[in-house]
């Protein structure tokens, strides 16, 4: 590679793509920006510096403790959601091979839900604050399992295998989240808003406590990208290359799992950021992972954070919660797309 | 994608039959053949044990004759109009999922595809959803509703998925798309219902077959007598394009026709089970999975398998809900666990078989 001088193709297809990251970063600015500043109370822009000030609370007008207190924890988790389910999707799509897994194939979704059944119907907690633990927990354990009979027995793990443990075990939990739910309907009660996947409602503590795994998550990604490159030419190629696929494999999974069990812990499941994210964005920059991981840093908060402004004001007085305005929002927009494109498989 | 694997296969018992003049052949495969005859075996004897079970305690002896209509009579409104049905509705229910399911694997070359893939379990949902919190008025149409949602969105994936020709993989993506908008309707409209009427929403989300009357078992046994038939008519041309379209083509298979016949069978098979007992969706992802290691073979030679597999689980399932589970719970809550478990213990013996 060192070699070759890169040809007018390639570099105009990388300044193309250095065109896009500066266009997602300019758009994430906006869109955080405006989720500062957009919703049922108005701001201005002095308002907006008065809260990110380090003015004490006690001298800041109401509008300022909304935008410190409710809009701003909101936002971060927004961002901070948005691009680990991207990342942790595309991830798991390419580990997997499989364009239909999103990080709820590894157990995650399942078993931060059914911890927080538990939460809710055995220790009778209700603030969604409270929630994040439980789920971080819950996910983490959920995974364990799956990884854990995807590559036990005899043979290899292959990611067919690791796909099915982790679809029957993902069934196995949610049919024991469903029976709770039948038989508590106070826990239903409490457990539907979460399921819906939401970001408003959190404060600081929730960011705090999610941040250092989506960190570490992020770098993980980032820093496997390349050889994840090599990985989706399949096991034989990739072994044949020199790569130790077992090793990488493993690390992009520990990363997903990081990056979308903390996210459940956070917001809820949000299907739409896992699943057609990694799809969106990878029609833009094709089959290259360093690329499909560093846009969807930026791009899947942009969304994120547009479809919950919007969410805002559909239904007012009301909110529509993040988890559908995405999906509502976001897939018409995705049909549209895959409509009009003409698709290689991956 | 996962490509199928035919490799692996260990050398298998076959044996081809012909008439004296040689005119017709079959290859039959011995185990194939013998995993079918035990499990329907075992799903008669099961049925028929079942109908014996409940309030009233009905001899075994009695059920072969009540269903024939030599019986004492006593029991005809039992066994013939609650437990009957019941009983059928479960085992041409996993039939048709069975089927289903391995029609849809084998289609899109991915073994996490289910009916959901192409929408009908959830444009079912939405539609039962809404009867069931927001216009609860009509409920009564629910069967209907469901149906006709399911087949809604499978028909909004197809056709946006229809240019020049449905790959498999645009219809993968299209579906999850359709997917998405649909589950989050349904938690839409479980936010905005009362607690009562959610509960009641997430109980048909789970699957029951405490809908199972004389019209749904007519129902369900016209559609499995003419669907699945054709779904074993479309095997072989569906073995074909396996080798590609071109390919396909020159062994005579029309791969723009093969493709609409298999979802259309698909679907109507998945749309008429959702209709009636809910999304049942575990049977149709596990059933071919099981069918596949159990018998052994590639492709879709296990069609017929994967829907005995599915009934057996549907029946067990329910028999255990009626009978052996103290609270009353639906169904689908069950199959996960019987199915799971063993599957998972598949899958580890079988470590080195790849899944098509």
């Amino acid at each position: 590679m060192k070699t070759r001088t890169p040809s007018d193709a390639t570099v105009n297809r990388t300044i193309l793509r250095f065109g896009w990251m500066v266009l997602g970063l300019i758009l994430l600015l906006a869109a955080a920006i405006a989720s500062l500043r957009l919703g049922s109370v108005d701001t201005d822009w002095s308002t907006i510096q008065a809260a990110l000030s380090s003015t004490p609370m006690s001298e800041l007008s109401d509008e300022a403790v909304i935008v410190r207190e409710l809009r701003l924890p909101r936002t971060l988790v927004g961002i901070a959601v948005g691009a680990s389910l991207a990342v942790a999707g595309a991830l798991m799509q390419a580990v997997s091979r499989n364009p239909l897994a999103d990080p709820g194939i590894l157990g995650v979704n399942a078993g931060a839900a059914l911890a927080i059944i538990v939460a809710i119907a055995v220790l009778g907690i209700t603030a969604p604050t409270s929630y994040v633990w439980f789920g971080l927990l819950g996910a983490l354990a959920a995974s364990a399992i799956v990884y854990g009979l995807g590559s036990g027995g005899r043979g290899t793990m292959t990611p067919v295998r690791l796909t099915l443990a982790g679809a029957v075990v993902a069934a196995l939990l949610s049919s024991a989240t469903s029976t709770v739910l039948l038989l508590d309907e106070r826990t239903l009660d409490q457990f539907r808003f979460w399921m819906v996947g939401s970001i408003a409602g959190r404060d600081m503590s929730v960011v705090t406590a999610v941040a250092p795994f989506m960190i570490v998550g992020l770098v993980a990604a980032l820093a496997t990208a390349p050889a994840i490159n090599v990985l989706v030419l399949g096991d034989d190629v990739a072994s044949s290359l020199g790569q130790r696929v077992v090793v990488v494999r493993g690390v992009a999974a520990a990363a997903v799992v990081l990056l979308a069990g903390s996210s459940v812990a956070a917001a809820g499941p949000i299907a739409f950021m896992g699943l057609v994210v990694p799809h969106l964005v990878r029609t833009v920059t094709g089959p290259d992972y360093r690329w499909i991981v560093a846009c969807s840093v930026l791009y899947a908060p942009v969304l994120m954070l547009a479809a919950d402004i919007v969410g805002r004001y559909v239904v007012s007085p009301d909110e529509l919660e993040v988890g559908i305005a995405t999906a509502v929002i976001g897939a018409p927009l995705f049909i549209l797309l895959i409509r009009r494109r003409r698709l290689v498989s991956t | 994608m996962s490509r199928q694997s035919t490799a692996d296969v260990r050398p298998r018992a076959r044996r081809t039959v012909r008439t004296r003049n040689g005119r017709f052949s079959r290859r039959l495969d011995l185990r194939i053949g013998v995993i079918l005859l035990l499990a329907g075996a075992v799903t008669v004897g099961l049925a028929v044990y079942g109908m014996t079970l409940g309030a009233v305690e009905v001899p075994f002896t009695e059920i072969p004759a009540t269903l024939i209509g030599q019986g004492s009579g006593q029991y005809d409104l039992v066994v013939l109009e609650l437990r009957l049905p019941r009983v059928a509705v479960a085992v041409l229910a996993g039939i048709a999922l069975g089927v289903s399911g391995a029609l849809f694997q084998s289609f899109a070359r991915n073994p996490l595809v289910s009916p959901d893939i192409i929408g009908v379990n959830t444009g079912a949902s939405l539609v039962a959803v809404a009867l069931l919190t927001i216009y609860s008025s009509h409920v009564a149409f629910l069967p209907l509703g469901a149906f006709a949602g399911a087949i809604a969105a499978a028909a909004v994936v197809y056709l946006n998925a229809r240019s020049g020709h449905v790959s498999p993989y645009r219809l993968v993506l299209i579906g999850i798309g359709v997917d998405v908008f649909c589950r989050a309707g349904v938690s839409y409209l479980l936010v905005q219902g009362e607690s009562m009427r959610a509960q009641a929403a997430v109980r048909w989300m789970v699957g029951s077959l405490d809908q199972a009357t004389p019209t749904s078992m007519w129902f369900l046994t016209t559609v499995v007598v003419f669907l699945v038939p054709a779904a074993m008519l479309l095997r072989r041309p569906m073995e074909a394009m396996t080798l590609g379209e071109d390919t396909a083509k020159a062994l005579g298979a029309d791969p723009k026709r093969m493709r609409m016949a298999t979802l259309a069978v698909g679907v109507m098979l998945a749309a008429s089970v959702v209709a009636i007992c809910g999304p049942i969706s575990f049977v149709a992802f596990i059933a071919p999975h099981m069918a596949r290691r159990l018998a052994n073979a590639p492709g879709t030679a296990i069609l017929p398998v994967a829907g005995a597999v599915g009934a057996l689980l549907v029946l067990v399932s329910d028999l255990l809900v009626q009978h052996v589970i103290p609270a009353s719970l639906p169904l689908g809550v069950i199959t996960p666990l019987l199915g799971g478990p063993y599957f998972l213990y598949l899958l580890r013996r079988v470590g080195r078989q790849e899944a098509g």
